[in-house]
């Protein structure tokens, strides 16, 4: 028989928002345990919310950029449970009327639904150590919200192009910073498995709290192979809630899935409902930065960049638009994504901070377009500029790194360089090919690296004969 | 006996120097000090505080509000910074805030002299005063009968004279109630009129803060200063806060709606529907008309409020789980021992009852108990909302019966429940309502009427109230 996979991600994102979902205290991360702490988010007798709009706009603005109905009219409502890092006793969500509902993420060709964006709270955390635990208030409050998918999704390759979409679209609108090891961005899946062509639903496993996209998709692969097996074997998967193990590369039982009516849910009074008007929303939709998708069809058409480059630089916001500005003072833009893709992401440290001005990657990306330097120049210029910033033309002046582009001067450098190294001259014209890039590498060095390359290998080739 | 004074005589007195804050403070502390231990009024007199302030205020001599001066109390649910705020509960007997609700720090602008956190059923659940974890709160007409709760301290203390006025929260009547057992005024304001901020509540919907005091004037002065929008609290409203500009137009010509299903009740003591019905003449000789109307929703009130209540409470008072304030059990293995026993032991059991009814409710989603609450909540807004298109006020008793006895067998927990049936619809709609004496019964215990307006008219309630003390006359 064959099996067709049903998948649907829930994904959890913390908003950058100055300040938590309900009180003043600011929204922050790896801030010393409890010092980001009010009355208000420790859920102290008589205290209340007080919604914080910027988290609204941010959750308006995801919903825009995924397509989303933004409904002019939602709730919050109250999700009951107990656990020590949760003040209230109960998390403040949306749940009957969420703010953004019927959107989708293209995911080249495919459009995966969109079921709903809410507003919550996120919870404290807990800190263990030896037999003690300890509870850190700092992240409870903060402003989250929950993107939940139809369940489209059909593989784990699917979901994992679905969340670098996702991830794209939250990272170029500001709504959130998107990093899964400060749990910025966290990935519930729902997955089940059915003969293909009927339209039922199979038992149905959720993954909780996958904190790679690579995982995510190895998860789900693991987890529909297991499906089927078992249903293979005439047995059939339990409903109930797993983890993935990176190591084993396996799923595993946590518990069995909780039914939604525990939960309690009621329309939580100590707020007023959200009451959203159009021109709020118009405001914001006006607001709405390119999205990478815009920006991927803008690189191609106006700068002839390529999908590998496209994708490179829009990994994060701020590689994009350090290529924009560079690319604004360049002659030749795909010559300065070049240089910025393998040049300056090579030099990158685990902040991704880029030590170089995109004026200085013009400059000498421009040098290069105009030949007055040559790529490996180009090179130990911006190795250079990462230590420190200087005048790219002052300085290629001063060390006297112009590229040598005159016929005569170059023909002297390799005439010595044969002279020198006869045997290599000699194993290439016994047809040893390889001895050609000795050669090459050997005049670039005389020339300080500073040899016209196409001009350099015209001339050895006639030498050569 | 400067403690027998109403704020509007004292603020005369204070103006023109007549007496000393210093005096008037005494002799309530000295009744405090005679009388509390009978009443019960009081869970904690801040008496050092009391005479601090009362000094202060007379080396500076300046009054800057009518309240300047003027001693009160405040319930215990409202938290005062520094303070013990118990809710009357061994949950949080010992909890201290360290920030205050909004409607005391308007108070402490105002200058007023803080006495004391009165006493309550514990975390406002309960009706009659006897539900809380310390001591019970006695009526000061008769010492063997209930002060009717859940501001039972708040009542009583103004009632003996022990506070000038003081602040009580109503969520299904917990400042209309008691006021009308202890034969003193208490005004339930419009939803979102008073700021919620630090007032320790169990079902946010339906509660708000408001004065009670001994005559109507005054309470229409503590209300003007409580009263105004506060950023805390999202359902806090801008509003007009002049409660006091139509105190002493007269009621020429007014209509009150009297609902017959409410008349028709045979829940209804006879001394009660008496002293009803009194008030009828006296509203008509003061130049009203009284209609008799039909209400056929207000049927539904008592079995939706109980349910909202209820609903909301199993989530609001989720939060005492022995975690990070509060009682914690001495004694647990794993972290669902530490609930269970923490929160049985800390809660007493009209608090449990109010939580487990409510957590079934939120449970049995299939029967829909919720939405046919909400639902019956809206018809009966409607309801009114056409009435006070034609009648200024609704007129009913504050209760079917008078104070009962302490150990007086309830047969069920529903009759006990039906003591709140006139003062619930007003919670559920959120309209402003005013409690006041109107005579004694057999037994010298006050009997009272409880007048609503629509939204944001509590003008007009302290308009009627005004003229039907005037023309009632001191309590017989």
């Amino acid at each position: 028989m064959k099996y067709e996979a049903v998948i649907g991600l829930e994904v959890h994102v913390e908003l950058k928002t100055n300040t938590k979902l309900f009180c003043g205290c600011r929204n922050e991360f790896g801030k010393k345990p409890n010092t980001l702490v009010c009355p208000v988010c420790a859920g102290m007798p008589g205290t209340l919310p007080r919604l914080n709009k910027e988290a609204v706009n941010l959750a308006i603005k995801a919903g825009i950029g995924l397509n989303c109905k933004i409904n002019k009219f939602s709730r919050f409502d109250r999700k009951n449970y107990y656990y020590p890092d949760l003040p209230k006793g109960y998390q403040t969500t949306q749940y009957e009327m969420p703010l953004c509902t019927d959107g989708y993420i293209d995911i080249g060709g495919r459009k995966i639904g969109i079921e709903r964006i809410h507003l919550e709270e996120d919870a404290g955390k807990l800190i263990h150590e030896e037999d003690k635990t300890f509870v850190d208030f700092n992240r409870s409050g903060v402003p989250l919200i929950e993107i939940v998918s139809r369940p489209d999704i059909r593989s784990g390759e699917e979901a994992a192009l679905y969340l670098k979409k996702l991830r794209g679209i939250l990272l170029f609108t500001g709504v959130s910073d998107c990093k899964m090891n400060e749990g910025s961005m966290r990935v519930d899946v729902n997955v089940s498995v059915r003969p293909k062509g009927l339209s039922f639903f199979g038992a149905k496993t959720e993954i909780k709290n996958i904190n790679s996209f690579q995982y995510t998709q190895e998860a789900i692969g693991y987890e529909i192979n297991r499906h089927i097996e078992l249903y293979e074997n005439g047995k059939t998967p339990e409903n109930e809630t797993r983890r993935y193990d990176e190591k084993s590369k396996k799923t595993y039982t946590m518990r069995a899935k909780e039914d939604s009516s525990l939960y309690m849910y009621l329309p939580d009074t100590e707020l007023v409902p959200l009451d959203i008007s159009e021109e709020e929303i118009d405001e914001i939709r006006k607001k709405m930065p390119l999205l990478p998708e815009e920006r991927e069809k803008m690189y191609v058409k106006e700068h002839g960049l390529s999908d590998f480059d496209c994708e490179n630089i829009l990994q994060e916001v701020h590689f994009a638009e350090y290529f924009e500005e560079a690319a604004k003072l360049s002659k030749d833009a795909k010559n300065s994504a070049n240089l910025l893709i393998t040049q300056i992401f090579s030099l990158l440290e685990s902040d991704k901070v880029i030590k170089i001005k995109p004026l200085r990657l013009a400059e000498v990306s421009n040098l290069m377009t105009d030949e007055v330097i040559n790529s490996s120049t180009a090179k130990k210029l911006l190795e250079k500029l990462w230590e420190e910033d200087f005048d790219v033309e002052n300085y290629v002046k001063e060390n006297k790194l112009f590229q040598i582009n005159e016929k005569d001067v170059l023909s002297r450098y390799i005439d010595e360089a044969m002279e020198e190294n006869q045997k290599i001259v000699d194993d290439y014209r016994k047809g040893k090919k390889k001895a050609l890039k000795a050669l090459t590498g050997i005049v670039m060095a005389k020339t300080r690296g500073r040899a016209n390359p196409r001009l350099l290998n015209t001339l050895l080739n006639e030498k050569l004969g | 006996m400067p403690n027998r004074l109403s704020i509007s005589e004292c603020i005369k007195l204070l103006d023109n120097r007549e007496i000393k804050v210093t005096e008037l403070v005494n002799a309530y502390l000295r009744e405090i000090e005679n009388r509390d231990e009978e009443i019960n009024a009081f869970i904690t007199v801040t008496k050092d505080e009391a005479l601090e302030k009362a000094e202060e205020l007379d080396r500076k001599g300046k009054r800057i509000s009518p309240l300047s001066g003027i001693p009160g109390g405040i319930k215990d649910n409202i938290c005062t910074k520094n303070i013990n705020t118990t809710c009357a509960s061994k949950m949080l007997k010992d909890f201290v805030p360290k920030y205050s609700a909004t409607v005391y720090e308007r108070l402490l602008d105002n200058d007023f002299v803080m006495l004391g956190k009165l006493n309550m059923d514990e975390f406002a659940i309960g009706g009659g005063g006897e539900y809380s974890y310390f001591k019970p709160v006695k009526n000061p007409y008769n010492i063997s009968h209930m002060a009717g709760g859940s501001s039972s301290g708040s009542a009583a203390s103004v009632a003996a004279f022990e506070c000038a006025f003081s602040l009580g929260t109503d969520t299904g009547g917990s400042i209309l109630k008691p006021s009308s057992y202890c034969g003193v005024v208490g005004m339930k304001p419009t939803f979102g009129t008073v700021s919620r901020y630090g007032v320790v509540g169990f079902a946010p919907s339906l509660e708000q803060t408001g004065p009670i005091t001994r005559t109507v004037l005054d309470n229409a002065i503590v209300l003007s200063k409580i009263a105004g929008h506060d950023e805390k609290d999202p359902c806090s409203i801008k509003r007009d806060l002049d409660f006091l500009q139509d105190i002493d137009k007269g009621l020429k010509g007014l209509k009150i709606a009297v609902p017959k299903e409410l008349m028709d009740m045979d829940v209804i003591q006879r001394d009660v529907r008496k002293c009803y019905e009194k008030s009828f003449e006296i509203f008509k000789e003061l130049g009203c008309q009284v209609d008799v109307v039909s209400m056929p929703s207000l049927q539904y009130s008592l079995s939706a409020y109980y349910a909202i209540s209820s609903s909301e409470s199993a989530s609001t008072l989720a939060r005492y789980d022995g975690i990070r304030y509060g009682h914690r059990t001495e004694e647990y293995s794993n972290i669902e021992e530490l609930y269970e026993k923490t929160r049985g032991e800390g809660f007493g059991i009209d608090v449990k009852k109010r939580i487990l009814f409510g957590t079934f409710l939120l449970v049995e989603k299939e029967k829909n108990y919720l939405d046919k609450a909400r639902k019956a909540r809206t018809i009966l807004m409607n309801e009114y909302e056409r009435l006070f298109k034609e009648y200024s006020i609704v007129l009913t008793p504050a209760s079917p019966i008078t104070a009962p006895a302490f150990g007086e067998k309830q047969s069920n927990a529903l009759e006990k429940y039906y003591e709140d049936i006139f003062t619930t619809p007003i919670n559920l709609c959120g309209i402003p309502a005013l409690s006041m004496p109107v005579c004694k019964d057999s037994n010298g215990l006050p009997v009272g009427i409880i007048l609503s307006a629509r939204h944001y008219d509590e003008k007009t309630l302290y308009r009627f109230g005004h003229a039907f003390e005037a023309a009632r006359g001191i309590l017989k």
